[in-house]
């Protein structure tokens, strides 16, 4: 039985230009990342380029990768996450007239994980936004505002009719407080 | 804030990215000499790491996986290809032909082929595409030089308004163009500086712009942009340093070709001379 390859031996094997360890990545963490591309950009070809975008930023860049920029995961997402709100800033400024109370919610699709990769991240998903959901609702929208739409803090204090510091308290407060539920579950600190 | 004030108030916004830069620049300088800020920022940042996972679960098209194979195969092709040109390429002889005549950023305008208003519009909006409205109201009111100085968009508008006294119906019907065009956009790093970058291939027509901006250049020098399709490397514009610079592919331009810049001496080069760099796939 072949062993399966860390994230890192992934790494290394791609900056070798091995293409069956891009392969390896992309089965590994598509799902997460067009996910997470779709869900800040929320159109589906846009999602697929900047998740294309991304994997082949790692593919160009997996020699220069270094332990400290996170794990290879974390590197990955970050910068879909940072593509996906370029996108989102370059396409359309946010409408400041939207009551925050209207923006969409996350949008549900069911979807069958197909390896066990996919599962163990859909499972580690539902934590997360378990996890989230428990936060006081004010703490949750200025997360959600700042990392999936993209809004800056000024822009969510306006938004929601609050002083800039209500906003860094509720950003602070929601993220310690999501710490300290993950970390309970064994993820969070110790997932990167 | 000083620096001898503790970021932790603002260590959340900052790892979720919410600060504006000059503040975050401040964050981080603060962090950097301080133990206990730092410790609280990665602490934070451990956090946003999994915030990609609260997404909800979607899957990709089943086509995905195989273009990016392909493309990541083409680059390889490409960067071959480009890296032998470069060897290859010993005798510089600048080339002043119509693709490499400097482009001003506000040429644009000048009228080329029936494009100009585009690649004012495309120029002027990099980075804000999809605030035509706002710009064009902008526009129609803004026959002075008074616009908001905070507001960078409307200050480019502004200066392209004056070099070039564009009319709003123009402005329109080059909002249409670009409404219709094939835009691909990205956002590039080059040793911390994001540099925008979009590819525009307009309907109709047998050529592509890219519209970027580009860091300063010693003396001499500009950059100059290379296609490579299917094995095969094509030369385009150059590109001098600067705010919503622009050049042209003289090609239409599609998915899967690679687009890349090189440093030249002014004028350009019949093949690059290197260094490479911003290389991408459509």
């Amino acid at each position: 039985m072949t062993a399966v390859r860390t994230d890192e031996q992934v790494l290394t094997a791609l900056a070798q230009r091995d293409l069956s360890a891009l392969e390896e990545l992309y089965d590994r963490y598509s799902k997460v990342a067009y996910s997470l591309a779709y869900r800040i950009v929320g159109d589906r070809g846009t999602a697929e380029d900047v998740v294309q975008d991304a994997f082949l930023s790692v593919w160009r860049q997996a020699a220069s990768y270094r332990r400290e920029r996170g794990a290879p995961r974390t590197w990955l997402l970050s910068i879909v996450h940072h593509r996906s709100i370029d996108r989102l800033r370059s396409s359309a400024a946010p409408s400041m007239t939207i009551p925050y109370d209207d923006l969409p919610e996350d949008r549900e699709e069911a979807e069958t994980p197909s390896i066990w990769q996919q599962a163990w991240n859909n499972v580690r998903g539902d934590i997360v936004r378990h996890a989230l959901a428990r936060l006081p609702v004010e703490q949750k929208k200025s997360i959600e505002l700042a990392y999936f739409s993209g809004y800056t803090q000024s822009e969510i204090a306006e938004l929601m009719g609050v002083p800039l510091g209500t906003v860094k308290g509720r950003m602070r407060i929601g993220l310690q407080k999501l710490r300290a539920m993950l970390s309970s579950q064994e993820i969070g600190a110790s997932s990167s | 804030m000083s620096d001898d004030v503790h970021v932790s108030e603002s260590a959340g916004a900052y790892v979720l990215g919410a600060l504006a830069t000059e503040e975050a620049q401040q964050v981080e300088a603060h962090a950097a000499a301080c133990s206990q800020c730092r410790k609280e920022i990665a602490e934070l940042k451990q956090v946003v790491s999994v915030l990609p996972l609260a997404a909800s679960s979607v899957e990709p098209s089943t086509d995905l996986k195989a273009r990016i194979l392909a493309a990541s195969k083409g680059e390889d092709q490409a960067d071959a290809i480009l890296r032998r040109a470069v060897v290859t390429s010993e005798q510089h002889e600048p080339k002043r032909d119509f693709w490499h005549r400097p482009i001003p950023s506000w040429a644009g305008v000048a009228g080329w082929l029936g494009l100009a208003a585009a690649c004012v519009i495309a120029g002027i909006f990099i980075g804000v595409t999809g605030e035509h409205n706002r710009m064009l109201a902008f526009v129609a009111r803004s026959s002075s030089s008074v616009y908001p100085a905070a507001d960078s968009a409307s200050r480019s508008i502004a200066t392209s308004y004056a070099v070039y006294p564009v009319s709003t119906e123009e402005l329109s019907q080059a909002v249409e163009i670009i409404n219709e065009s094939k835009v691909w956009d990205f956002s590039l790093t080059k040793t911390g500086k994001r540099m925008p970058y979009k590819v525009i291939q307009p309907p109709h027509v047998s050529h592509a712009m890219i519209v970027t901006d580009m860091p300063p250049l010693k003396a001499g020098m500009v950059y100059q942009v290379w296609l490579v399709r299917r094995g095969k490397m094509h030369r385009g514009g150059i590109v001098m340093p600067g705010h919503g610079v622009q050049t042209i592919i003289p090609m239409r331009v599609q998915s899967g070709d690679v687009i890349a810049f090189s440093m030249e001496p002014s004028g350009g080069s019949a093949l690059p001379s290197g260094p490479l760099m911003m290389q991408q796939t459509l």
